[in-house]
């Protein structure tokens, strides 16, 4: 899954930050086209979406924390999670959400 | 047992039919004519009165004819029998209106007058030889025009004979025995030269005297009384009437009639008259016997045997007739259970190899074990295992019901298949415009943008209530020791296997806690250590949603919340969204849980958090990685899925593509969030917490149903694997569910 919120050098918890950041033209991820930029800020601009997106952005971050649980005898990967969490991996330690 | 009853009930019956039987052959030992007389005489008792008394009319007459009337007809000698039949056939025939009176008033009147004439004694008839019997019979029949007659002229022309001078026996003794004894001796004798009588003029025999018989006849009194008769006599009379014919009688094919009643009985004599026509060589001219007429009477008798019948002799005989069928019927019955059983067993078998080939089909993709379905089904006992309302609604755990009503658990229906597959074309379809991205991932929740989410389980907790609920519900050993909790929330990870940014990489498993968490977790007693887990879990998945009472976080972050409480621990663990700490409980799980204890913990999480049509974004993700995780695999995590709520779970969702929001409608977005639900009416909330609709008219049969599948899902049975507190959480949220069902129903205020 795509990290919008690192990729858009946002703090997703931060409303007031998004906004601003979707509000700023000049915030454009290099790995994006336009058509792109402009489908993640239409999809950014619910706050529904957005506070869903948020919330997976979280588990997505526990998931890489754990992923070595998948290395495990006895576990599955259905979903190839390890490709999934590339743009969450975080530093040991950190809380990237805490308030 | 039920044999044996049988068999007693067919007791009377068999008697009554043993009965019937035995009237029956003792009429077919009757000549025809004597039948039709039977026929004639006890029919219309039949109709007036039933079979019954058809049966002991018919028995009466044959007793009676058996003992009085072939006492005298019987003792006779075959030659008085011989002419008593001839004379009665010679009047009936000359006479003026011939006909069954003038052949029974003949013989009665020769045997009146037989019995009262002299036995002969002497000279014995045995020492004339066949031929010189049966010519003097012939003789004598010619000359007599009684019995009586025939009877002296017999005893004359033996005398002349044998012994001249011989004379009757006047005195009136019974000379019967004697004359039996000659009957037999010359049946004895007949057997052999019946096939060549002899011819004996008929010049060497005189005719009797008439006035010698007149006299004996004057002098004779009635010497023999019917209990006079010996059962040796009688023995030695039936012997030549069973198999012989008198020489020279002209019978041809049968004896002599010796079971021919002349009753006193009119009607029976005419019977005896048929039957000796019968005999006569006439008989030779009758017609066949109709066979459709005898089957006609044979039906006729077994219908008046049937209606004969008592009351319960018609039941056993009804029972006799209808158990064969029965048994065909059960038979039927039981070979259809056995197809349709083998047909399930079929079914089964193809969900099995459908189960394993998507294992494989994972197993091959990821190179590991993806868990298998064979998790046993511990609904079947799910009735005893609820108290109160369930234990009163216990259809309400009916399992195929559930499955039929929802489409099927085992066969998704059309709909939620055709679903899943526009799913998959979405996720084919985002695949495609995703580059770096992974194919396979996207999903919506409904296709048709018709809401999904109808409420949230824990609406009533959420908010206000949820973290305050949750807490004390998960609270029910509280006071029990921990280890220190704030000692060990003090202390730091050391390291963690997030550190590791390269996919391809495989690294070992963590096998120690990387956490404080997971250190504190490992601190406590072994008992303690599962539910401190599982609760890490369910705050996890709740908190996650944001389905905590915001002073109760602002609480917990500041001051870490009572100092020792370990469920303040984990509830501030979650809040601070420690990750590592996330990650050092799913380890704990994967390393201590056994396979039984994963699934459940999985099922518990639905139960307490996912409410149906209403898994968030986020309880999809985080189940589908821990089913993973605990090596279950998503098959079997679908599967628990349907069990539990009836249908498909939806796939993974990509909440990073506008394509698949797009396929989310705002109104099911909304019911993702519990804190709006909380705002809705109550009754509102109560169709959400059972899955229903939440606009329109509630039937009776869409709550209860709604309060099924809920009530199904917090079965203790599925958590058997787990502590009691977990079964405790699952029992709490199965009154939650009471509690809307009733209200919904308006059983309750």
């Amino acid at each position: 899954m795509r990290n919008l919120f690192a990729r858009f050098g946002i703090d997703g918890s931060d409303i007031s930050h998004l906004e601003r950041a979707l509000a700023d033209s000049a915030v454009q991820p290099a790995d994006m086209t336009p058509a792109e930029v402009e489908e993640v800020q239409t999809l950014l601009s619910g706050v529904e979406r957005r506070k869903h997106l948020s919330r997976l952005h979280l588990q997505y971050q526990a998931i890489a924390a754990s992923i070595d649980t998948l290395d495990g005898a006895d576990a599955c990967d259905s979903h190839r999670w390890r490709k999934r969490i590339v743009e969450f991996e975080v530093e040991s330690g950190e809380r990237p959400h805490s308030p | 047992m039920s044999l044996c009853l049988l068999l007693a009930g067919l007791l009377p019956l068999t008697g009554s039919l043993a009965q019937a039987q035995s009237v029956d052959e003792r009429l077919e030992s009757l000549s025809r004519a004597e039948r039709e007389y039977v026929g004639r005489h006890c029919l219309p008792k039949e109709y007036e009165e039933g079979a019954a008394a058809y049966r002991d009319c018919v028995s009466t007459a044959l007793d009676a004819r058996s003992t009085r009337a072939s006492v005298i007809f019987d003792t006779l000698s075959f030659d008085d029998r011989y002419a008593l039949q001839e004379v009665c056939a010679e009047r009936e025939s000359t006479g003026p209106d011939g006909g069954d009176g003038r052949m029974q008033a003949c013989m009665d009147e020769q045997i009146s007058r037989l019995v009262d004439a002299p036995e002969p004694t002497t000279p014995d008839p045995g020492a004339l030889t066949p031929s010189e019997r049966r010519d003097l019979a012939d003789r004598c029949t010619t000359a007599s025009n009684s019995v009586a007659a025939y009877r002296r002229c017999m005893l004359d022309g033996a005398s002349d004979v044998a012994l001249p001078g011989a004379m009757a026996n006047v005195d009136g003794s019974p000379a019967v025995s004697s004359t039996a004894e000659v009957s037999t001796a010359e049946f004895s004798s007949a057997d052999n030269s019946v096939v060549d009588p002899p011819v004996i003029a008929a010049a060497e025999l005189a005719p009797p005297s008439e006035s010698v018989i007149e006299l004996a006849q004057a002098e004779t009194t009635d010497t023999l009384p019917e209990t006079d008769v010996s059962p040796a006599l009688e023995e030695s009379i039936a012997a030549p009437d069973s198999d012989a014919a008198p020489s020279g009688a002209p019978l041809t094919n049968e004896e002599p009639a010796p079971n021919d009643d002349p009753d006193s009985d009119e009607s029976i004599a005419t019977g005896n008259e048929t039957s000796v026509a019968s005999d006569s060589p006439d008989d030779a001219g009758l017609p066949p016997p109709d066979i459709r007429q005898r089957a006609s009477d044979a039906l006729a008798r077994l219908n008046l045997t049937i209606a004969g019948l008592k009351g319960i002799e018609r039941v056993v005989l009804g029972t006799a007739v209808a158990l064969p069928l029965l048994l065909i019927a059960a038979w039927g019955l039981t070979r259809g259970s056995r197809a349709r059983a083998a047909e399930a067993r079929r079914y089964e078998d193809s969900l099995s190899v459908r189960n394993h080939q998507l294992s494989n089909r994972l197993r091959e993709k990821t190179g590991r074990h993806t868990g298998d379905s064979s998790y046993p089904d511990e609904y079947d006992d799910r009735q005893a295992a609820l108290t109160g309302d369930a234990a009163a609604l216990p259809d309400l755990f009916d399992d195929r019901e559930h499955h039929t009503a929802r489409g099927g658990v085992d066969v998704p229906s059309p709909e939620p298949m055709q679903r899943a597959k526009s799913e998959r074309d979405l996720d084919v379809t985002l695949d495609a415009t995703l580059p770096n991205d992974i194919a396979g991932s996207a999903s919506v929740n409904d296709e048709q943008g018709v809401p999904v989410d109808e409420g949230d389980p824990l609406d009533d907790v959420v908010g206000e209530g949820f973290a305050g609920s949750l807490d004390t519900s998960l609270d029910v050993r509280k006071g029990m020791p921990s280890k220190d909790p704030r000692a060990a929330d003090r202390e730091t990870p050391t390291t963690s296997t997030a550190d590791s940014a390269d996919t391809s990489a495989k690294p070992s498993p963590v096998t120690v806690p990387l956490s404080a968490f997971g250190r504190w977790i490992e601190s406590n007693d072994e008992r303690r250590r599962l539910e401190l887990a599982i609760e890490f879990l369910i705050y996890w998945m709740a908190y996650g949603d944001e389905r905590y009472d915001p002073e109760t976080r602002s609480r917990l972050l500041a001051d870490g919340g009572n100092d020792g409480d370990p469920h303040d621990l984990i509830k501030r663990r979650v809040l601070e969204q420690d990750i590592n700490a996330f990650a050092d409980t799913v380890r704990w799980l994967q390393r201590n849980a056994n396979e039984l204890q994963r699934i459940q913990i999985l099922d518990l999480l639905m139960v307490l958090l996912v409410s149906d049509r209403a898994m968030s974004p986020l309880q999809n993700t985080l189940l589908r990685y821990l089913s993973d995780a605990f090596g279950l695999g998503d098959a079997t995590l679908e599967e628990r899925h349907e069990v539990a709520f009836g249908r498909p779970m939806s796939t993974l969702p990509r909440v990073d593509l506008m394509a698949w929001w797009n396929r989310v409608s705002e109104d099911e977005l909304l019911r993702w969030d519990a804190r709006t639900v909380m705002q809705l009416d109550p009754l509102d909330q109560y169709r959400s917490q059972l899955g229903l609709p939440m606009d329109g008219t509630l039937d009776e049969a869409q709550i209860v149903e709604g309060f099924r599948w809920a009530a199904r899902r917090c079965h203790p049975h599925r958590f058997d694997a787990l502590g009691d507190r977990e079964r405790s959480l699952a029992e709490r949220q199965y009154s939650k569910f009471e509690e809307a069902r009733d209200r919904l129903l308006g059983v309750t205020a």
